[in-house]
């Protein structure tokens, strides 16, 4: 694919090029196949969230155009703590817990793994009420002074993060999981003789077992749950290049330290 | 290449003319996040850290150092090897008042699992130890939890 123009700012900008008309139908899609909001009367003295577009093309690894992503965001910033949003924070794995694994797994001889969770933060349930507006571009027709009420978080909300960490939290203690009492983002499953380590980084999940089938279970309940990416043998996690072979892992920032040094 | 100058001791009063804090800033910004491969950038890291107020040209100097022992070394990593040590091995120590503006120490430690470096920290101690022994101890007591 070929494109002159820079990314669009705004929704008018965008509209005027089919690409990205294409892909802001594909992100309406798959906010409508998520379940996410119904479209209500909207009832005095109710605040209303704004949304917006953002446009971002892909790149791949050698810096080309991957693909186009259109993401619709709810305006965060006008919410209300105490009305739309109550508790934010979302933990995150620490390196010390990746690194860990790492070495667990080098000394039993197994590698580690990737997947990562496609729109995670579509996924969270909203424990709040929030209204949004119709999206520009998508009002729907004769109904567009009515608002759609979220069932589900979108990107920009001020407690989506939190919201996706708890939906995921859930999902991993009705597997079976056990979540580490001082890591928050570990969670270890144990039968037997078989094993499954699992961290979670947003998103991002790596992880390392001794059973395939095991492992293959759990893949298959996750990607019932949520529709997913499976990258395969780790590589590249939060800027760091993994390189794995059978006896050897090793970690370096080696195109960071590039890019580093080049600013200077 | 040597990232530090041997025995130079950085001070908040420094030498030279101030430099652009924010400049100064981001560049710790960027180091900080080479922690997670490199253990043997965390205590340059965190000294020149405690520059960031108002930085001058000794401090920038130094972590100017940093980045072109960085330049040589852009390959360093960590390796974890099958077949070594089969249990997590630790290591803790101390400076003793290390900071010539306020007498305290650092210390730092360093943990290792598979034949490769976990988890490891350089940090000033929060009091005034009297002796090496009490700085050592300190260390040994946040190594332990």
């Amino acid at each position: 694919m070929f494109i002159t123009s820079p990314d669009p700012d705004c929704f008018e900008e965008a509209e005027q090029q089919e690409v990205w008309r294409s892909v802001m139908e594909k992100e309406i899609a798959s906010i409508e196949e998520n379940n996410t909001w119904e479209l209500v009367d909207m009832s005095e003295g109710v605040k209303v969230i704004g949304v917006k577009w953002v446009f971002k093309p892909k790149l791949n690894e050698n810096g080309e155009v991957d693909k186009f992503k259109a993401r619709l965001v709810a305006k965060g910033y006008h919410q209300k703590e105490g009305i739309h949003f109550h508790e934010v924070f979302a933990p995150v794995a620490r390196w010390d817990t990746i690194r860990v694994i790492l070495g667990i797994a080098v000394e039993k001889g197994w590698n580690v793994f990737q997947l990562d969770v496609k729109s995670a933060f579509l996924h969270g349930e909203l424990m709040e009420e929030v209204f949004v507006e119709q999206p520009k571009g998508f009002e729907v027709t004769y109904k567009s002074d009515k608002v759609y009420k979220l069932r589900k978080a979108l990107y920009g909300l001020k407690q989506a993060p939190r919201a996706w960490y708890s939906r995921i939290e859930g999902f991993f203690l009705q597997n079976g999981f056990e979540k580490c009492y001082c890591e928050h983002t570990l969670f270890v499953k144990k039968e037997e003789e078989r094993c499954l380590i699992v961290s979670l980084y947003v998103d991002d999940l790596i992880y390392t077992r001794n059973s395939t089938e095991m492992f293959e279970e759990f893949k298959s309940s996750m990607m019932n749950e949520f529709s997913m990416t499976d990258l395969g043998k780790m590589r590249y996690f939060l800027g760091v290049e993994v390189v794995q072979d059978k006896k050897v892992i090793f970690i370096t920032q080696e195109e960071i330290c590039r890019g580093n040094s080049e600013e200077v | 290449m040597n990232p530090m100058v041997p025995g130079q001791k950085l001070t908040k009063a420094g030498a030279g003319e101030e430099v652009n804090p924010t400049t100064f800033k981001q560049l710790v910004g960027s180091l900080r996040y080479l922690i997670a491969t490199r253990p043997d950038l965390i205590y340059l890291v965190n000294l020149v850290s405690r520059y960031m107020e108002s930085p001058n040209e000794q401090h920038m100097v130094a972590e100017k150092r940093i980045l072109t022992y960085i330049q040589g070394t852009r390959d360093f990593g960590i390796q974890y090897k099958y077949g070594g040590e089969q249990t997590l091995v630790g290591y803790v120590d101390s400076d003793y008042a290390g900071d010539v503006d306020d007498y305290k120490s650092t210390s730092g430690y360093d943990f290792m699992l598979g034949g490769g470096a976990v988890s490891w920290v350089s940090k000033k101690q929060p009091i005034v130890t009297l002796s090496t022994t009490e700085a050592e101890f300190v260390s040994a007591a946040y190594g332990a939890c």
